[in-house]
């Protein structure tokens, strides 16, 4: 694979010295709408036109957090580039509580430099230090614009970003009516940049992002039935790490990276298993006649999640690696399946009567309806756990659709297009 | 332990249903012999399968029933009903005939429910088919294979469309 397509080779630098300061604006639970925020048009060098327009990338990733209320840019009174240009008041009028700004230098032939700043506009200060990215190519600027969106992120609500972090999915072409090709696809979280990272003329499902996003384990159905393999994606090379007789699915990569579990019914009937990918060691988990599948690791590995319908449909169980006992997790409704944790472990999204995806929660049970459509599947957290990832479908088309886990903000994944499925949420860049 | 049991079941589970199958009844002795052609009791025109054309019509199978290489299943069920009972009968009939034929069964799902659980219903229908036809004397090979939800005969949202992505194929 000539494309690297894991580092962002930006470095961001401070410029002045003094403290960072975190904005001190209250924006918990409750919120009726977002953080009113204004990202004013970045100062570009006489002449040049950028394809990929810094400020609105930065406004587009903030308000579909839920979490902003990106101001739209006729209203703004002055466009400032500079500290020195900018007036509290004229974004006082406009509700503004921060404000990003900032410039692009040319650096000679498609190089650039990017200096942005945040404000504090209650308190008619700087937030933080100003901040600048040199080295950067025309094609890098939206890379640029994720890496000042967890910025800004960062700087308002404390938490991580996820703009940095990519997604993983399934691409189906047709090639003749009865004839496929699937693809593994790789992309930036927003569905641009994407690249082919393994293809198969069978069907690929259930992506599982290893927590250094250096490999994904998915599953590939072959002649003699459904396996589990792993893809490099510095290499593109892969490799099986389960073929055993009857269906392996459902890879889930432990968080300290140094196992999978995974669904296998090579005794009889699907049961859960844990492969030690340095042993190379295959350990079984469950011993039931039922169907158990669909794995998910608890966020400090202690844990697995999984569907059984050991008790006659299918509902959510929990293992526990410490003790061995298994816990049934999931009492409401007729179905529940494909859990998983947040990367907290605050909050399970799961898959409810076969097409509701639902927020759950572990210690108090209570269900939080994210959708309430036929159809919808393949949920997966943000790395922030801010953002719930999933499949739908919008005028028979499928949709791949980020929701904020108040359930307020919707928006389609834009540059995803075609026969997409199963897409799954890389962690954060390390 | 609980295979077993569910392979028992199966095996019970068929001959109860034989058991439902009509009998031939001894037509009543004719008190006027007058119509010498009078029928003599039902017709089974398939061997081994003691249903009439019109019963094999009723449940949906026209002709032989092992020109029918599909069964199919309720949502989220493995249960082989009447239809798939006869079809499953007829074909372990003509394989117990033919040892070492190698036969292929692909289970399949409805979109309903996840791809991974799917995955796993699919090759629960195919095994409990293989389970039938051995035990229906098939002493074929038999290889199973699920596609899960993945390889639909139709993709429509509808009951109908479900009803038959459903089902088992049987290949030889």
């Amino acid at each position: 694979m000539k494309k690297n397509i894991l580092i962002n080779i930006l470095v961001l630098l401070a410029i002045s010295s003094a403290a960072s300061a975190q904005i001190e604006i209250n924006i918990d639970g409750g919120v009726e709408s977002g953080m009113p925020i204004a990202i004013v048009p970045f100062k570009t060098p006489e002449g040049v036109e950028l394809e990929h327009q810094v400020h609105k990338i930065v406004a587009n990733n903030l308000y579909v957090t839920g979490k902003f209320e990106p101001i739209p840019s006729e209203k703004f009174l002055t466009l400032p580039s500079k500290l020195e240009e900018v007036r509290a008041k004229d974004w006082r009028l406009i509700n503004a509580q921060v404000l990003v700004f900032g410039e692009i230098w040319s650096l000679g032939k498609d190089s650039y430099e990017v200096i942005y700043r945040m404000y504090d506009v209650a308190r008619d200060k700087q937030i933080g230090q100003t901040k600048r990215v040199p080295k950067v190519r025309a094609q890098d600027m939206r890379a640029v614009a994720h890496l000042i969106s967890d910025d800004v992120y960062k700087a308002v609500t404390n938490g991580g970003g996820a703009f940095q972090s990519k997604l993983a999915y399934v691409e189906r072409e047709q090639l003749s009516p009865q004839n496929f090709r699937y693809k593994l696809m790789v992309s930036d979280w927003d569905g641009y940049n994407s690249v082919k990272v393994y293809r198969s003329k069978y069907p690929i499902l259930s992506p599982s992002w290893a927590p250094d996003s250096r490999k994904i384990a998915f599953v590939n159905l072959t002649k003699k039935g459904p396996i589990v393999r792993v893809v490099d994606l510095n290499t593109g090379r892969a490799r099986t790490i389960a073929d055993f007789k009857g269906v392996n699915s459902a890879p889930s990569w432990s968080p300290d990276g140094s196992m999978i579990a995974y669904s296998s019914s090579r005794h009889g009937s699907p049961d859960v298993f844990i492969y030690n990918i340095e042993t190379k060691e295959h350990q079984r988990i469950t011993k039931h006649y039922g169907i158990d599948t669909e794995p998910s690791w608890g966020p400090r590995g202690e844990t697995l999640l999984f569907t059984s319908n050991r008790s006659r449909k299918p509902q959510i169980f929990r293992y526990s690696l410490l003790d061995q006992t298994i816990e049934r997790m999931t009492f409401e409704g007729d179905e529940n399946a494909n859990a998983s944790y947040d990367y907290q472990g605050k909050n399970v999204v799961l898959v409810h009567d076969g097409g509701n995806i639902v927020l759950f929660n572990p210690l108090t049970s209570e269900m939080q309806w994210l959708t309430k459509a036929k159809f919808d599947e393949s949920p997966s957290f943000s790395p922030n756990g801010d953002m719930v990832l999933y499949m739908t479908e919008q005028g028979f088309e499928p949709a791949m659709i980020v929701a904020s886990t108040d359930g307020r903000v919707r928006t389609k994944v834009e540059f995803v297009r075609g026969d997409v499925r199963e897409p799954a949420w890389s962690p954060l860049k390390k | 332990m609980n295979r077993k049991l569910g392979l028992v079941l199966t095996i019970l589970f068929s001959v109860v249903l034989s058991a439902c199958a009509p009998k031939s009844e001894p037509p009543a002795e004719p008190t006027v012999t007058k119509a010498p052609e009078a029928p003599k009791g039902p017709v089974y025109p398939y061997a081994g399968i003691d249903l009439t054309a019109e019963e094999l019509t009723a449940l949906g199978i026209d002709g032989d029933p092992r020109d029918e290489k599909v069964v199919y299943f309720e949502y989220n069920s493995t249960a082989i009903d009447r239809r798939s009972q006869v079809i499953l009968q007829a074909h372990a009939l003509y394989l117990g005939k033919r040892a070492g034929t190698r036969v292929s069964l692909e289970g399949h799902a409805d979109e309903r429910g996840t791809r991974d659980y799917n995955l796993a219903l699919g090759e629960r229908r195919a095994n409990v088919v293989a389970e039938v036809l051995t035990a229906g004397g098939a002493a074929s090979q038999n290889q199973t294979i699920s596609y899960g939800e993945e390889r639909p005969v139709d993709t429509a949202h509808t009951e109908a469309a479900w009803q038959k992505n459903r089902r088992v194929e049987i290949k030889y």
